[in-house]
């Protein structure tokens, strides 16, 4: 839980100092007032039906003294808070820059080499990052709460949101803007790396000591990173659309009537336009198309995969 | 139609004509109130089943699509159909004659429309969120954001005819209240004079006559892009998704205020008479509310912290929402002062009224870190936030509904109902109450996002006592109403102003006749004069 956050990123720990701040200001004054408050209702209490009270209606001079304190202090806390969050809101120039996009109900990230990346974000260590934002449907909210940062994602206008994180490890991504009915599946993962896995990453190696993937296994890896797990699985079931088990080579049908065998091309086409060809009895679930965010190389390890699923 | 005998009190007459087009003004605030506090339980009860659904991580009871439609049941019913018509339409509409010694309201027909406008509206929401198939019932929350709700198949035209609708019932309101005060004051009862009760409900009046049609226009708007594909806030057809926020939250901060201010009156008249003192600071008080009034049309801006919105509105923002704290903090002390030197009866009106301070001290003091820009960006949209606004609706509205139906049950209803029961009843809501709520603003701080169906593990141990709080918060409300309501069939007849009030509503018998006062009182002087000691 993002409790303490010092030292996860400047911003954050920044922030936290602000918070604390607020929250002691808040305890004195919430503890003063009811202090007082309970005080008098103890103090005062009613002994005897004659207990004289005194006729106090007011003073210009107190009515002043507490009109002018809150108002210094809320200017002060205005202040310092507007020095954090300007920071907050003003990326360094050499930022690292990521698009980031959000659809009903999965978060894509797409790199400056144009490689794409769905649910994990990956990014150096003690480098800032930007995000460029923009949803594809409704609206949506990023959010990295052991940064202490978040935006909302709107359709058809760019939102940004910047961080640096000074140490590596894996940390939430939450959608915080109410987007229909996933929205609370709809998580992510950031994963700081340090610089030497960072080029790896970048050059798509394999960690230190381990095989290279085959195709299959980067299309096993792909069929859960895109979510295609979640309506097509691999027993044969039927989640929300055909199960993946066995259909490459069988013959197809479809709702117009027509009907093929499961090739590469048709499996191409199922993926960058799934409408095109409509599943007998898939009627009521649509897929979303991955035009964009598959590339053909990835396409092909999807191919592998399901021709492995035998 | 009977008429009027002098000695004929109010709840008198029987029968459903006699009360559905009685013009008198305490029986369409009766009314009200048997109206609002219904749709209270109601959205109670879906509190209950969404806190259920959050007992545990993963499913529950219900679905991902389930639970939205719980909290937007709950939402939706307590906003439209409980709090906003709220204190006004109810203690407002009973009160504020008796209060100012006027024999009713200056529009009596107008009150009754209102009512009956309001009871149209409340069948298109019902419509909206319970009449359809269960898949079609209303999911886009009650602020229905585009372009969620401009997408959603599920109820979002009736509900924005409804609230529409009540739109209309809540302009006539405020504007009956207004002219009311201005114009239907007893001889000699001066602005200076007038009870702060009836200063809250006219600043919040204002407010609801300038902001409601904002809502109405924006409704309009969203109806007609569903129907015609004109694009005001879909992206996709030209709109600005942005604009619906904005406009949205234009009437709904300054609606916040009409719930809150009326609260915030009626225990600016439980203190004096329960400490049997002067209020402190009449004018600071009285004024305050119209500042405040005045202030939260400009703040409207903070729900849009991290919209997307330019860096100089949101600082500017940040900025008018601090100035909120002022007249709020003023208000704070100047109550805390009355006591000073009182001699306080800590009956149970009294004891609604000081958990009201000390509920509204945390929901004032916790909307420092959400006016703070630098803290906001995090806390927003956090249970943070759901906690702040519960402790000022919750913890200040609903608990300053019941300081004043308790304090003025025996003269609505000429009963009393039983005290040691009333105070069990108050204790079960006030823990029950901070046992809900004080582990969300945790949560929040720790980020767990609002509208979560799911939760990750780390977040459940303050879930579940949030939700075992729930359970204690909706039992104590059933002991509460319990304990009102079989004090109108066994409670022992009240006297006629059991607490020496010095209002006017307190020289009328109780239940007051229907005529109000036989003849206009003349006011001599303040209404506050309360203390032993006079000063020279
Ligand atoms: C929201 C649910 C959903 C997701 C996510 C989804 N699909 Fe589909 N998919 C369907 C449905 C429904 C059908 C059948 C209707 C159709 O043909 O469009 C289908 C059909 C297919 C077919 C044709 C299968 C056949 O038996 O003819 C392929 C291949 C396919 N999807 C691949 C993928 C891949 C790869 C992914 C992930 C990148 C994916 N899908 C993600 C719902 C989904
Ligand atoms: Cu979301
Ligand atoms: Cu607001």
């Amino acid at each position: 839980m993002p409790i303490d956050v010092s030292g996860i990123s400047e911003i954050g720990t920044r922030v936290d100092q602000v918070q604390m701040a607020l929250i002691w200001l808040m305890a004195f004054c919430f503890i003063a007032c009811n202090a007082v408050l309970i005080y008098f209702m103890l103090r005062y209490r009613r002994k005897s039906a004659n207990q004289p009270t005194a006729d106090l209606r007011g003073s210009h001079f107190i009515e002043t003294v507490w009109t002018l304190i809150p108002t210094i202090v809320v200017i002060i806390i205005f202040f310092y808070g507007i020095n954090v969050w300007s920071d907050m809101r003003t990326p360094p120039e050499d930022s690292y820059q990521i698009n980031v996009k959000a659809r009903q109900w999965s978060w894509s990230f797409e790199y400056p080499d144009g490689r794409v990346e769905a649910t994990e974000m990956v990014v150096p260590v003690d480098t800032p990052i930007k995000l460029n934002m923009v949803s594809e449907d409704v609206l949506h909210s990023f959010f990295l709460p052991h940064f202490r940062v978040k935006e909302d994602v709107v359709p058809s206008q760019y939102t940004y949101l910047w961080f640096e994180a000074k140490k590596t490890g894996d940390y939430h991504i939450f959608c915080t803007e109410y987007c229909g009915k996933d929205h609370s599946a709809m998580l992510g993962n950031l994963k700081v790396v340090d610089e030497e896995a960072w080029q790896r990453w970048l050059r798509n190696e394999p960690e230190p000591g381990q095989a290279p993937l085959s195709p299959e296994q980067r299309g096993e890896k792909l069929w859960e990173k895109w979510g295609c797990k979640g309506c097509h699985s691999t027993d044969g079931s039927v989640v929300l659309g055909p199960s993946f088990k066995g259909i490459y080579g069988k013959e197809e049908h479809f709702e117009s009537g027509e009907s093929l065998v499961i090739d590469d091309n048709y499996i191409r086409e199922s993926i960058y336009s799934p409408q095109a060809k409509i599943v007998k009895g898939f009627t009521n679930q649509l897929m979303p198309s991955f035009q964009g965010q598959l590339k053909e190389d990835d396409i092909s390890d999807v191919i592998a995969f399901i021709k492995s699923l035998q | 139609m009977s008429h009027a005998h002098a000695d004929e009190h109010y709840l008198q007459a029987k029968g459903f004509y006699n009360w559905f087009f009685s013009v008198d003004h305490k029986r369409i605030g009766l009314m009200y109130l048997l109206a609002i506090l219904f749709f209270f339980l109601v959205a109670g009860f879906s509190a209950i089943l969404v806190r259920t659904e959050l007992l545990f991580p993963g499913h529950t009871i219900v679905d991902a699509r389930g639970y939205n439609v719980l909290f937007t049941l709950h939402g939706a019913i307590m906003v439209f159909l409980f709090i906003v018509p709220g204190i006004p339409a109810t203690l407002g509409n009973f009160l504020l004659p008796l209060m100012i010694g006027a024999k009713d309201v200056a529009f009596p027909r107008l009150n009754l429309l209102s009512f009956w406008i309001y009871l149209l509206g409340v069948v298109c929401v019902l419509y909206a969120l319970v009449g359809t198939p269960w898949k079609d019932w209303l999911d886009t929350g009650w602020t229905l954001y585009a372009p969620y709700s401009v997408q959603s198949s599920t109820g979002v035209i009736p509900i924005t005819l409804g609230v529409f609708i009540l739109g209309f019932s809540s302009i006539l309101t405020g504007l009956n209240f207004t002219v009311t005060i201005h114009r239907l004051r007893a001889p000699g009862m001066t602005w200076h004079r007038l009870p702060l009760f009836c200063w809250a409900i006219y600043s919040a009046s204002l407010i609801q006559i300038l902001a409601t049609p904002v809502v109405g226009i924006t409704l309009l708007l969203l109806i007609m892009e569903r129907i015609f594909g004109i694009g005001f806030f879909t992206p996709a057809l030209g709109g600005d998704p942005i604009l619906f926020e904005n406009m949205f939250w234009f009437y709904s901060h300054p609606v916040v205020y009409i719930m809150i201010l009326p609260a915030m009156g009626v225990v600016a008249e439980i203190l004096p008479v329960f400490s049997k003192k002067p209020i402190f600071g009449y004018r600071a008080i009285a004024y305050s509310s119209l500042a405040i009034a005045l202030v939260s049309f400009f703040v409207w801006g903070h729900h849009l912290f991290v919209s997307g919105m330019s860096y100089w509105s949101r600082w500017v923002f940040s900025l008018l929402t601090f100035a909120v704290a002022i007249p709020t903090a003023i208000k704070v002390f100047n109550w805390i002062s009355t006591l000073y030197k009182g001699s306080i009866r800590l009956d149970s009106p009294m004891l609604y009224a000081c958990a009201f301070i000390f509920l509204f001290t945390i929901a004032g003091l916790t909307g420092i870190p959400l006016a703070t820009l630098a803290t906001d960006v995090h806390l927003h949209d956090s249970y943070f936030v759901v906690a702040h606004f519960h402790y000022t609706m919750q913890g200040g509205t609903v608990i300053g509904l019941l300081a004043g139906l308790h304090f003025w049950y025996p003269k609505i209803f000429g009963k009393m109902y039983n005290e040691l029961a009333s105070k069990v009843g108050f204790w079960m809501l006030f823990i029950g109450f901070n046992m809900t709520f004080m582990p969300q603003f945790l949560l929040g701080y720790f980020g767990m996002p609002r509208r979560y169906y799911d939760y990750l593990q780390e977040y459940a141990d303050l879930h579940f006592m949030s939700s075992i709080g729930a359970y204690l918060n909706g039992l104590a409300y059933l002991f509460i109403f319990g304990n009102l309501i079989y004090g109108l069939f066994k409670g022992k007849a009240a006297a006629k102003n059991p607490y020496e009030s010095l209002s006017l509503e307190w020289t009328v018998p109780s239940p007051p006749p229907l005529t109000n006062f036989d003849e206009v009182p003349t006011v001599e002087d303040w209404t506050y004069g309360y203390a032993s000691e006079q000063n020279a």
